[in-house]
């Protein structure tokens, strides 16, 4: 692969986290003195003398900045006031728990949509697509919480089959995942067909009809490779709904994951946790971006010898 | 150019308007009605939002049984759901009509700005783009009511902030489009200052886009701030909106489960209106636009 285009790709992506430390930096200075910010509002006083030397407040800003940003680098995010404990690892702890329900959620999403969308578009203007785009609007528009609150009401309340919350048995996994599954499905397949029916129309595939490619052959080795290419674009930007989504539905269903920390250290004003939070979701989908954007070069030879993505 | 451009296009809506799909003529109405509760919230409000009446808590909707003076039951302390509910969608509709223009305009603005500078200036506000495209803004959005504490200005705020980026991206593409087009160049030939060629020449055929960018945009605002007042960081009590009402009422979900049906319904038929709406808008405006 062509290594200006991976440079100047990388590059972006160390801009983009920087700006995101540049936003937490400028945050917590408007927000008051960030020694007694950071520390709580009745933490002692040599905590906040602590803060108050880690964040090197008695230098010029240019100067705090770049400390804070070395700090950072180094894993140094702070300590949650609630128990002490570095804010990285009350993080990290639960983050196995979410990626879990992450990564089921999506195999639900990726299972449901992808098929669907492509059969609505080999089957347009019959009734399969006409379902699958009435199930596209519903998952647009039918909120997370909402679906989430209409489930505990049918399956744990009524019909008393699952649980409403916690994340001990598989059973408790079916809901959050199906909540935040379909909720995905829906946008997916609406996007794998409208892929779909662009490549269906372009003259390669009438070509490969003509000389005679059977049908199969023709979907396989031709449409699907070409609609694959916007469709995993899309997945990259779908990660941040993803993200959104599980603070939500794990909200919902009290799955103790990290959507459910960063609630409750927002509510707690836990701000190292808060900050830690929010440079590790930067961290991730910044790298996910990235991963989409190689990716996306490495199948369309295009990008990476015009070096610049196409709008989308 | 514009004079000739506009009067087609909305004459063409209007021709258009007679021949409406029903599910869309369906979604029209309830808009408008939702509007018609956002003007008129107080004269259709039977009792005040915050009124407890503690020997009526938890009733059930009158249709169901519960006393006739509470049409749609009361919550936990007593207050009557139907006149909160009124309340909720004003709020809910303010935030996200106020949030929406404020992104639309923010983003429109610094498109313009972007296309007409380039260079640096451009650089800067794509840089700016891309960086709110890459974390989900729920996120940011609490991590600053976290630092910053909660209050229904930020909250406004906040929610015009999501969505710029989309309207930013856009304008920026579509002007510089248009800047090429022979009759900016015509207009500027005769010494018409950009500021001028942008307004009134520009900005008017890039309206269907924008509008379309709009519809787009309306329901992710709603459900921001309905996600925001659930998680219990955006509207805050004595105020009352849907996410805040379907948030607190999911505790007696097993005695009353209408305190988070109704509000939870509502924004579940706003949003798919708007999407109706939108879909067919966007058929009609711009048939080269997805």
């Amino acid at each position: 692969m062509n290594l200006r285009f991976v440079a100047t790709r990388f590059g972006r992506a160390v801009l983009t986290m920087l700006l995101v430390v540049g936003f937490i930096f400028v945050i917590l200075r408007v927000a008051g003195d960030p020694a007694q910010v950071m520390a709580g509002d009745d933490a002692p006083p040599e905590m906040i003398e602590r803060y108050r030397a880690a964040l090197g407040l008695d230098r010029s800003l240019p100067e705090q900045f770049v400390r804070y940003t070395a700090a950072l680098a180094t894993g140094d995010l702070g300590r949650s006031f609630k128990d002490n404990r570095a804010a990285l690892d009350v993080v990290i702890e639960r983050l196995p728990i979410t990626l879990y329900l992450g990564f089921v959620a999506l195999a639900i999403s990726l299972g449901i949509g992808i098929p669907l969308g492509i059969f609505a578009a080999l089957k347009r203007g019959t009734a399969i697509d006409r379902f699958a785009m009435t199930f596209a609007v519903l998952g647009y528009s039918l909120p997370n919480f909402f679906l989430g609150v209409l489930l505990i009401l049918l399956f744990s309340l009524h019909l008393r089959w699952l649980p409403s919350s916690g994340s001990e048995t598989v059973w408790h996994l079916i809901m959050p995942a199906m909540t935040l599954g379909t909720a995905h499905a829906g946008g997916i397949a609406r996007f794998t067909r409208s892929a779909m029916l662009e490549v269906l129309n372009r003259n390669f595939m009438r070509t490969a009809k003509a000389k005679g490619v059977p049908r199969q052959r023709r979907l396989y080795r031709h449409a699907f490779p070409n609609a694959a290419i916007p469709v995993v674009t899309h997945l990259g930007f779908r990660l941040g709904h993803l993200v959104a989504g599980a603070i939500i539905v794990e909200t919902v269903f009290a799955w103790p994951g990290v959507g459910r920390l960063m609630i409750s250290a927002v509510a707690a004003r836990d701000l190292a946790v808060v900050q830690a939070l929010v440079l590790m979701t930067a961290f991730a989908m910044i790298c996910a971006n990235l991963a989409v954007d190689l990716a996306y070069g490495w199948i369309d030879p295009r990008i990476r010898v015009a070096g610049e993505r196409r709008e989308a | 150019m514009t004079v000739a451009v506009t009067p087609t296009r909305t004459s063409k809506l209007f021709r258009g308007l007679r021949r409406v799909p029903f599910g869309v003529g369906l979604s029209l109405a309830f808009l408008s009605l939702m509007f018609f509760i956002f003007l008129f919230a107080d004269l259709i409000a039977t009792h005040d939002i915050t009124a407890q009446d503690l020997t009526n808590r938890l009733r059930r909707p009158a249709i169901m049984g519960g006393p006739a003076q509470f049409w749609l039951g009361t919550d936990e302390l007593g207050r009557d759901i139907y006149s909160r509910l009124i309340y909720a969608i004003r709020t809910s509709m303010l935030v996200a009509i106020a949030g929406s223009l404020i992104g639309a305009i923010l983003g429109t603005l610094l498109g313009f700005v972007a296309a007409h500078f380039r260079g640096m200036v451009e650089d800067t506000i794509m840089m700016l783009v891309d960086w709110q495209s890459s974390i989900p803004f729920v996120v940011v959005a609490l991590a600053t009511l976290a630092f910053l504490g909660t209050s229904f200005g930020l909250v406004v705020i906040l929610i015009g902030l999501q969505g710029w980026d989309n309207y930013a991206r856009l304008v920026r593409g579509l002007v510089l489009s248009a800047n090429g087009h022979g009759y900016a160049v015509a207009i500027r030939g005769l010494g018409a200052p950009p500021v001028y060629v942008y307004w009134r020449h520009i900005l008017p055929n890039i309206a269907a886009a924008l509008m379309v960018q709009f519809s787009l945009n309306f329901p992710e605002t709603i459900l921001l701030e309905a996600s925001l007042s659930f998680l219990g960081m955006g509207v805050q009590p004595p105020m009352t909106s849907l996410g805040l009402m379907l948030g607190s009422g999911r505790r007696f979900l097993l005695t009353a489960w209408w305190i988070s049906v109704l509000p939870g319904a509502v924004i579940f038929l706003t949003t798919l209106s708007i999407s109706l709406v939108g879909d067919w808008l966007r058929d009609r405006l711009d048939p080269t636009l997805r």
